[in-house]
């Protein structure tokens, strides 16, 4: 019954990242000089899951990795240790070297990465350091061997399990392979406790173990591997001080059985001195022609594990066969470096220290122990930043196989519960509204007529609700793509020497889940920006009478049909003069275009193709990756970026992006011939344009008298060039949208209908159309053109986004500049 | 009701089973799919045509140029519909219920299709040509982009041009092509 574990790596990984990622926050909230034990809780549950798991799917690397991290966490959580600074930023590494080695695994690879090994040997530093608290055995070999002259411990287990231990899904001979992990299983023996046969249940167990182990490991480390069971066994845990362990080599002649010896018999005997286990070997059989059954041709590796068999009892078993057979009898408990040989040299392989390399472990430690204390701090120092000379070599190729992980990528999405309860209820009245309707098909004259228009409305509100929960699914709060920047901004700042100060708004603004995917590296980008350029040194902030903290605003909100995303920094706010100056010699523009160039059109150019305001290329800019690659990306996305900036007040970067991908609610309106869709959330009134109340401004734009308000307006015929029912305004209607936090009217000649509409892609067969975000397809099978609100402003000129900022200001400036006008 | 009855005149046509032409000479052919414009025979690569349907009214795209005719509809999918006479700049003709776009699939940059209709006059026929009977393109050197003619072929004294859709339909902006028709009646006839 082997079952393929592989289908559940993928929730494994998506668990692990999930623990990955609460850790990484509740490290970030953690006060190293007072810990809060509900924090550091969450911390090691987290990464006791993670172990916990990798162990289940054999993978390793991880939970040896995780297993250090999580003996430190113990310590602290059990208050042995002391927590500091250095030790979060240690923990912090620790997430992203387990990050990263998720998603090696992920790509198929065995998840071991330069920077595991390296904060691997400073976990077993740390734990070593401090032995007096921990005793820590398995990790002591490592770094010093010397502590521990007796080598590995023997541990009797006596593990009595409830009987309904396999109903809860424990499986002991998981229990057993993960103790196999830990040391050598020297003996299992099992102990039937078998019922009265018609009292006999095929689901309970009724077996009992005595386990010999013999481990470096904690007790506790055995005591982990019972924990989910612990509750409803017996378990019993010592530690079998002064058994001494016995080898045998038992290789009869050929013919002991005819001097009427029975290997059998002699092994019941040793059995009456220990435990023992034996292995038989059959690699002397001949072949069938030559084989004579009453010859003997197996030898047998005997091994004992007593308390009291000495070398001479042992000797005596076999006394009456020590002729005829080859014996060799030896003690094991002492003569037991190999795996920890084995380790040390792996190791220090993998930190390619040469010259240690070739001295055997032992001497390692022991004749160098104050030298690796001193390099491997500055290796792990300097790991994050910049990598001493042998390590590239080594980090390179390791870095190779990450991008394979795409391929193991398999969308999924993690969905709240109280949806998919909503979802089924809904689909639950739907199936209700169906059958009422099944049954009023079936015998139906016209006196039911009401009865069929109430359940076909009752369907229609069913498919809607359904319909916006099935969307509400995809939607997932902002914080998803936030959550890594308090870790960014905290690394970048002690990086930089610059004090900074982060604040989240709107957090729980949802996002579609494939826009969010897209949107984060843009974020991210933005984010290092301000952090690298935009705010200053602490020293001169002072010097311009600013806090010397520098703060980092995010900010997330609904408006309209979008969703806004706000980055903004107080910091030195975009150099116009140097952006155009840079502009200009980098051949983007010439200097007589510049002379008449607004603010916007200046900061605009920073996200030309090869333009970069930094003065030096540092380690956090200057990768290549431009702001003309976060504008492509969002613009990818339907989206919008502008700039807006104050020198030494700071710039506020703010990215707009369609609320969802899928569907929206339209409103058909009719120009002429052409049927477009206004986004309804966009729409603020409709109402009839009466010439009396459009006004000229400077000879260009209309705007129109709503109320008290002045509003620009937007001939649609114009702008897209089609021939309208009357160019006359009086027979038009206006549809007051919302512009940026403006209004706008546009002149449409009729409303129609309103509906829901799929969005579909223009760009996809043919490219982006100006004033367009999409179309759909009507119910009578026609194509329609979604309006682009933005779009349609820009295109109805520049000479209009200026006359619609003056329509903003104060009603008397305007109204003399409409009088002006007329 | 009216895409219905568009949907009716839509002539599908199995264009793999369509009328033969030459024979081929040797495995190193290819199926070209004709059609008339202007009494000249144009052909493209048959792998590329998806269907033939007959003209029905695109949804215009504000501010598009004259040979972009709209999109249309086809099953789900945004279909943009060039008017391939206009594109070559000749004279545009009355759109009638027998009037065909050929839909194609084009090779875009991103390895994906994307799907364009072109109108033409008409449908002619289906001709398996050899790589050794094209012709090479004349020489129209005068800054006329010539990419997307892949070359001419002689079939019963007629010749064909051979378009190269992918190269013609992708460029960014589809070119002036007022003058490529011209230069290649003047240099070969």
């Amino acid at each position: 019954m082997t079952i393929d574990l592989a289908q559940f790596h993928q929730v494994f990984y998506e668990e692990s990242f999930e623990g990955l990622d609460v850790m990484e926050s509740a490290l970030m909230e953690l006060d190293p000089d007072n810990i809060d034990s509900e924090t550091i809780n969450a911390i090691f549950r987290a990464a006791h899951s993670i172990k916990g798991g990798s162990a289940t799917f054999g993978f390793t690397s991880v939970s040896e990795f995780t297993h250090d991290l999580e003996t430190i966490l113990d310590q602290v959580r059990a208050g042995t240790r002391k927590f500091s600074g250095d030790d979060v930023n240690l923990c912090l590494k620790s997430v992203d070297c387990m990050r990263e080695m998720l998603q090696l695994l992920q790509g198929g690879d065995d998840g071991h990465t330069p920077l595991s090994m390296e904060l691997k040997h400073q976990f077993a530093r740390m734990l070593s350091s401090d032995s007096d608290v921990t005793d820590s055995q398995e990790c002591a070999p490592e770094q010093a061997p010397e502590q521990d002259p007796q080598g590995p411990t023997l541990w009797e287990i006596r593990f009595t399990p409830g009987s309904d231990i396999l109903k809860t899904g424990n499986d002991v001979l998981r229990m057993l392979r993960d103790m196999g992990d830990l040391g050598e299983l020297l003996s299992v023996s099992c102990t039937p406790n078998l019922p009265a046969f018609n009292a006999f249940d095929a689901e309970s167990c009724y077996l009992s173990w005595r386990i010999l182990l013999e481990s470096d490991c904690e007790k506790s480390a055995i005591q982990e591997i019972f924990e989910w069971v612990i509750d409803e066994s017996e378990l019993g845990i010592n530690e079998t001080e002064g058994l001494s362990h016995w080898k045998i080599l038992f290789k009869p002649g050929a013919t002991i059985l005819h001097t009427g010896n029975e290997p059998l018999r002699l092994f019941t005997s040793l059995a009456e001195l220990g435990e023992l286990t034996a292995t038989a070997f059959v690699d002397k059989l001949p072949r069938l022609s030559l084989f004579d059954c009453e010859n003997c041709f197996m030898s047998w590796e005997l091994s004992l594990v007593s308390s009291s068999a000495t070398k001479e009892s042992i000797e005596a078993v076999f006394e009456w066969v020590v002729d005829d057979a080859e014996l060799v009898i030896a003690q094991e408990s002492n003569s037991k470096p190999k795996p920890v040989a084995d380790r040390v040299t792996k190791d220090v392989l993998q930190e390619q220290k040469a010259p240690q390399a070739q001295t055997p472990p032992t001497n390692v430690a022991a004749a160098s122990p104050p030298e690796i204390p001193q390099t491997k701090p500055q290796v792990a120092a300097e790991s994050t930043a910049s990598v001493p000379t042998a390590k590239p070599a080594e980090s390179a190729p390791k870095a190779k196989p990450a991008p394979a992980k795409k391929s193991a990528e398999t969308g999924s999405i993690r969905v709240g519960i109280d949806k998919v309860d909503n979802l089924i209820n809904m689909v639950g009245e739907l199936v209700i509204t169906q059958s009422m309707l099944g049954q009023l098909g079936t015998d139906f004259d016209v006196n039911r007529l009401p009865k069929l228009l109430e359940g076909l409305s009752q369907l229609e509100q069913n498919t809607r609700e359904l319909q916006e929960s099935v969307m509400r699914i995809r939607m997932l709060p902002i914080s998803f793509a936030f959550s890594r920047f308090p870790r960014m901004v905290r690394d970048l700042g002690q990086a930089l020497g610059k004090d900074l100060q982060l604040e989240m708004l709107g957090e729980h603004t949802e996002l579609d889940k494939t826009v969010m995917e897209k949107i984060g590296d843009p974020l991210v980008h933005l984010v290092r920006n301000a952090v690298d350029h935009g705010i200053e040194m602490p020293a001169d902030r002072l010097a311009k009478g600013k806090p010397a903290n520098g703060k980092i605003t995010l900010n997330a909100y609904h408006q309209g049909g979008n969703v806004v995303i706000e980055i903004s920094d107080d910091g030195k706010g975009l150099d116009r003069e140097k952006i155009i100056e840079k502009a200009i010699e980098k051949n983007l523009v010439t200097p007589l275009e510049c002379e008449t160039f607004t603010d916007e059109q200046a900061y605009d150019l920073i996200f030309q193709p090869g333009f970069s305001t930094a003065q030096a290329v540092s380690d956090l800019s200057g990768r290549g990756v431009g702001m003309d690659v976060v504008k492509r990306n969002i613009q990818a996305l339907n989206g919008i970026v502008e700039i807006r900036s104050t020198k030494d007040k700071g710039s506020t970067i703010t990215i707009r992006l369609p609320l969802t991908l899928a569907i929206l609610d339209g409103q058909l309106v009719r120009v002429g011939n052409n049927t477009y869709i206004f986004p309804l959330v966009s729409i603020i009134e409709s109402l009839h344009c009466r010439r009396e109340f459009i006004n000229k401004v400077a000879g260009g734009c209309n705007v129109f008298k709503l109320r008290d308000d002045y509003v620009p307006i937007i001939e649609l015929y114009k702008t897209f060039t089609v021939q309208p029912d009357a160019i006359d305004m009086d027979h038009s209607l206006i549809v007051v949208v919302d512009y940026e936090g403006g209004k706008v009217g546009v002149v449409v000649d009729e409303l129609l209908a309103q509906q829901q509409v799929v969005i579909k892609s223009l760009e996809q067969n043919y490219r982006r159309v100006d004033g367009i975000s999409g179309a759909t397809i009507l119910g009578d099978g026609t194509v329609a053109l979604i309006l682009d609100i933005t779009g349609i402003v820009k295109l109805a000129g520049d000479k209009f986004v200026q006359t619609s900022a003056r329509a903003r200001m104060s009603q008397e400036g305007l109204q003399g500049l409409a009088q002006l006008a007329s | 009701m009216q895409a219905n009855a568009n949907a009716d005149s839509a002539v599908v046509a199995n264009v793999a089973n369509a009328g033969d032409g030459i024979s081929p000479d040797s495995h190193q052919t290819d199926q070209y799919l004709t059609f008339i414009m202007a009494g000249e025979e144009y052909g493209v690569d048959i792998l590329c045509v998806q269907e033939i349907r007959g003209w029905e009214s695109a949804t215009p795209l504000p501010n598009a140029p004259a040979h972009i005719k709209g999109v249309i509809n086809l099953r789900g999918t945004i279909v943009p519909i060039v008017d391939l006479r206009q594109c070559f700049g000749m004279e545009a003709i009355d759109y009638t219920p027998v009037t065909v776009v050929i839909v194609l699939k084009v090779k875009s940059e991103s390895s994906e299709y994307r799907v364009m209709g072109i109108v033409v006059d008409a449908v002619s026929d289906v001709y398996s040509l050899g790589k050794k009977d094209m012709r090479p393109p004349p020489d129209l050197s005068n800054a006329v982009n010539t990419d997307f003619v892949k070359g001419l072929v002689n079939v019963e004294d007629k010749m064909v041009i051979l378009l190269d859709i992918d190269e013609l339909l992708t460029l960014e902006d589809v070119p002036n092509l007022a003058n490529v028709a011209k230069q290649i009646q003047t240099s070969v006839g």
